[in-house]
């Protein structure tokens, strides 16, 4: 099954701003991922498995931190689904389960959405717990409190640079703590 | 954490991108292992004299085999850690250049009188040339998995191979400014001989250091 054409026209061009530094088109995207990810994970390891949405997560968050892995000359579609099958795969033999995922069309991933979120296993707050203070402080202000990037920096009184990188080497670690912690 | 809420610090988090960022980091890490393995030749092993060597043809054989070979494995190294991307005809072409050279080396055995065929086959340095050459390797392989772990390999254990093949065939060309040999049975067999086994170990390393 091949993605829908206009899946592949409105998802691509998304991915391209965002990979201009445009964060409003890589929300846009992610979210549209999401949902995406959550039927077709849904799809392949049951509709009630309470993985589902962790699994959501650990590939939005291998989406994020792997963009540089496009290549802007190749459709968008077969990279996210390449991204997802890794993901389900890695999460199958983490479980110990029979294996049997033929490589399929991109289409089987953008086959339907799912916007409804789901309640998550692996709290991904339990792993905040285990960062640092600071780390863990400029976190929950960006994400419970919403502020900006160079709000949470000015509250805390450090530069914005060192709370971009700091943000973004944090989103590194829960990345790997999460699949140790998995495995 | 709900979704929303991670989308939420992800979009926090947006970067710029570079076009091309992924080969220049694969490339980086070719030179600086490169490098490291160019000097080990020249300050450990020594070069030969190489105004001498680089008007003999045989010195132009074995660059051109593991130069090539570099080549091939290089962009299905890239490939490979690019979801969605197509290994295509790179590792079909590196199969092909092995072959070739098996082929010439077979070839030299055969039109030589039987009495020179073992001295052509052995040369003088058969039992350090592979060693060596995986040993080289070594630095190369190490510089192509940091970069690859930045980007993502599906396949972790081809993709693996592939860095391994890349790194054993840099090394040997590196290798080459140092070995004296000349005849192609010699080139065919022990230098295929260390690339494969820096083939068959990346891959080993690969399935483990490549997960993400």
């Amino acid at each position: 099954m091949e993605p829908k054409v206009d899946t592949e026209a409105r998802l691509q061009p998304l991915m391209i701003r965002s990979l201009e530094g445009n964060a409003d088109a890589h929300r846009q995207l992610l979210s549209a991922l999401g949902g995406y990810l959550r039927s077709y994970f849904a799809r392949r390891i049951g509709t009630g498995a309470s993985e589902v949405e962790d699994l959501v997560q650990e590939t939005l968050l291998a989406v994020h931190l792997k963009r540089e892995s496009y290549d802007r000359a190749l459709p968008f579609t077969p990279w996210a689904y390449s991204i997802a099958r890794y993901k389900l795969i890695d999460h199958l033999r983490r479980r110990k389960r029979q294996i049997h995922l033929p490589l399929e069309d991109a289409g089987v991933l953008f086959a339907a959405d799912d916007s409804s979120e789901r309640a998550v296993h692996t709290d991904l707050n339990r792993l905040l717990e285990r960062l640092p203070d600071r780390q863990r402080t400029l976190l929950e202000d960006v994400k419970l409190q919403g502020l900006s990037i160079e709000e949470a920096a000015e509250k805390r009184g450090v530069t914005a640079v060192s709370a971009r990188v700091m943000l973004h080497r944090t989103l590194k670690w829960l990345n790997r703590a999460w699949h140790d912690e998995n495995g | 954490m709900r979704t929303a809420d991670l989308i939420e610090l992800l979009a926090r988090d947006t970067r710029v991108t570079p076009p091309g960022v992924a080969a220049r980091k694969l490339l980086t890490a070719l030179a600086v292992g490169g490098a490291v393995t160019l000097a080990l030749v020249a300050l450990w092993l020594r070069c030969q004299p190489l105004e001498e060597a680089a008007r003999q043809p045989w010195f132009w054989m074995k660059a051109g085999y593991t130069g090539l070979l570099t080549l091939a494995a290089a962009i299905t190294v890239k490939r490979l850690s690019m979801p969605g991307a197509r290994p295509g005809a790179a590792p079909v072409v590196a199969l092909v250049i092995i072959l070739a050279m098996i082929a010439l080396g077979t070839g030299q055995v055969l039109v030589s009188a039987p009495a020179d065929r073992l001295d052509l086959w052995l040369g003088h340095t058969w039992k350090v040339c592979s060693p060596l050459i995986l040993l080289l390797a070594v630095p190369i392989y190490a510089c192509q998995v940091v970069a690859m772990r930045a980007l993502a390999p599906t396949r972790p254990g081809l993709a693996g191979a592939a860095a391994g093949l890349a790194a054993g065939a840099l090394a040997a060309t590196v290798y080459g400014l140092h070995c004296p040999e000349q005849a192609a049975a010699f080139v065919a067999t022990w230098y295929t001989l260390g690339m494969a086994a820096a083939t068959a170990l990346g891959a080993l390393a690969g399935s483990r250091l490549l997960r993400w």
